[in-house]
């Protein structure tokens, strides 16, 4: 089956100001998951698999490098 | 041995080293669900069995050229190995693979046992450690009693705190779901000892033994996590991961890699029992007796003689595994279809969504909610606000 969207190739999430220009708790977090999520983006850019890991509920560190 | 093209590797390695632990959880997929194999099998891993997973693991990381792969210590308790034990394992599984290839350990505990002691081996060979809490006491000690049905939340606390002394070992706190505890109450106190990551996870159901609700009409556990969510993203303060809810996050802004339960990754993990025999996911035990069971063990079989397993091939065809309503799901990418054991029914075997699907329908489109509400681009993917 073909998937809905095809596998990315390059893909830059644009993570744009919020509605609010004042830093708010949300913002704050949302900011760090920001960061991981975009070195998360750039690892999988790089790697050999293009299918990602599906890592083990069990462990609770990540199996990419970042 | 030829690597072949197109077939997803192992990169997680589950070394069950102990087979007995000194609590006894009432939802444990190991001691307390519909498999009791765990009784019957050696009470930890010899050296001997690990001398072979470390020289398997080491060849499918040749043939896959692997840069590193993740070796967990796992159990039942994996301290009630002893000290020692857990040293020659660590140094035999370093040496026994190559050296060009990354080891990176990891060890889950119900934290009851940790000391100094073993913070310094851990220190000498980098294992990360995650402990397993459920939340505040009063949370903790409605599932988790030792042997002798008293809380161990005070001793879990302790081995925490020892970690946190500590904090390059520490990998977070991993706590299983009960509705009857306050969500806010449980990530607050779980985010308290600043671990770098939080997970829940659901507990185990199946369509034939689905999990407790109050309300079969309502998404209660969609709603629950919905509240961590909130809580987590209230306390900046706080440096720590929801994994889980992370997970959501990065897949619905294109990323694919997440943890198994989520996504249409392969799961990249497999299991070795104490005795060497080989398992695909050990938490099927939790579906019916002998369901986690491959027939495989590690005298016999390479790692790459068992990705072809029966069992296993809904790793190397992720989407054309699931049931028909998933795969036409507008949020098949961030939820893949829920963890495979939540969709067993005795009827259909896996081609089902999970016994949490509403959960994860009603959790998904919060967080999404929640990054369209702060301006996030989501993945093309993602279907729009309903």
């Amino acid at each position: 089956m073909q998937l809905r969207t095809p596998v990315p190739t390059s893909h830059v999430m644009d993570h744009t100001s919020p509605v609010s220009t004042e830093t708010t708790p949300t913002t704050a977090v949302l900011d760090r998951v920001a960061a991981r999520v975009q070195q998360r983006l750039a690892a999988e850019q790089t790697a050999a698999s293009r299918t990602g890991d599906g890592s083990h509920s069990a462990s609770l560190i990540l199996p990419w490098p970042l | 041995m030829t690597r072949h093209e197109g077939v997803v590797p192992f990169r997680t390695f589950i070394l069950k080293v102990a087979n007995r632990c000194n609590i006894d959880c009432d939802y444990c997929f190991v001691f307390n669900s519909k498999d009791q194999v765990a009784r019957h099998l050696p009470a930890r891993m010899d050296v001997d069995v690990a001398r072979v997973a470390a020289r398997r693991i080491g060849e499918h990381a040749r043939v896959h050229r692997l840069s590193a792969v993740h070796v967990v210590l796992h159990g039942g308790e994996p301290l009630l190995a002893g000290i020692r034990h857990i040293a020659d394992i660590l140094g035999i599984i370093r040496d026994g693979i190559p050296a060009d290839t990354e080891v990176r350990f990891e060890l889950q505990t119900n934290g009851t046992l940790l000391s100094e002691t073993w913070l310094d081996l851990f220190e000498q060979y980098e294992v990360a450690v995650g402990v397993s809490l459920d939340g505040p006491p009063t949370a903790n000690d409605r599932h988790r009693l030792t042997l002798a049905g008293r809380s161990s939340a005070a001793s879990a606390v302790h081995g925490i705190e020892l970690l946190r002394t500590r904090p390059h070992l520490f990998a977070g706190l991993l706590a299983v779901v009960d509705l009857a505890n306050d969500p806010v109450e449980v990530h607050d106190y779980l985010a308290s000892f600043e671990p770098p990551a939080i997970d829940f996870n659901l507990p185990h159901g199946t369509h034939d033994d689905p999990p407790y609700r109050t309300d079969p009409d309502v998404p209660e556990y969609g709603l629950w996590m919905s509240r961590v969510y909130d809580a987590w993203l209230a306390h900046p303060e706080y440096q720590h991961s929801v994994r889980m809810l992370e997970d959501i996050v990065a897949l619905s802004s294109g990323v694919r890699s997440s943890v198994e339960t989520l996504g249409l990754a392969p799961p990249t993990s497999v299991v070795i029992e104490s005795d060497g025999a080989i398992e695909g996911v050990d938490t099927l035990r939790a579906v019916e007796e002998g369901e986690s069971a491959l027939g495989r063990h590690l005298a016999g079989y390479s790692f790459d003689q068992v990705l072809n397993h029966p069992k296993l091939l809904h790793r190397q065809d992720v989407v054309n595994s699931l049931a028909a309503e998933c795969q036409r799901c507008p949020l098949l990418e961030v939820c893949g279809g829920g963890y495979l054991p939540h969709r067993f029914s005795t009827g259909r075997g896996y081609r089902n969504p999970s016994v949490y699907c509403a959960d994860l329908q009603h959790l998904i489109r919060h967080v999404q909610g929640s990054l369209r509400e702060y301006g996030w681009n989501l993945h093309e993917s993602v279907a729009p606000a309903p």
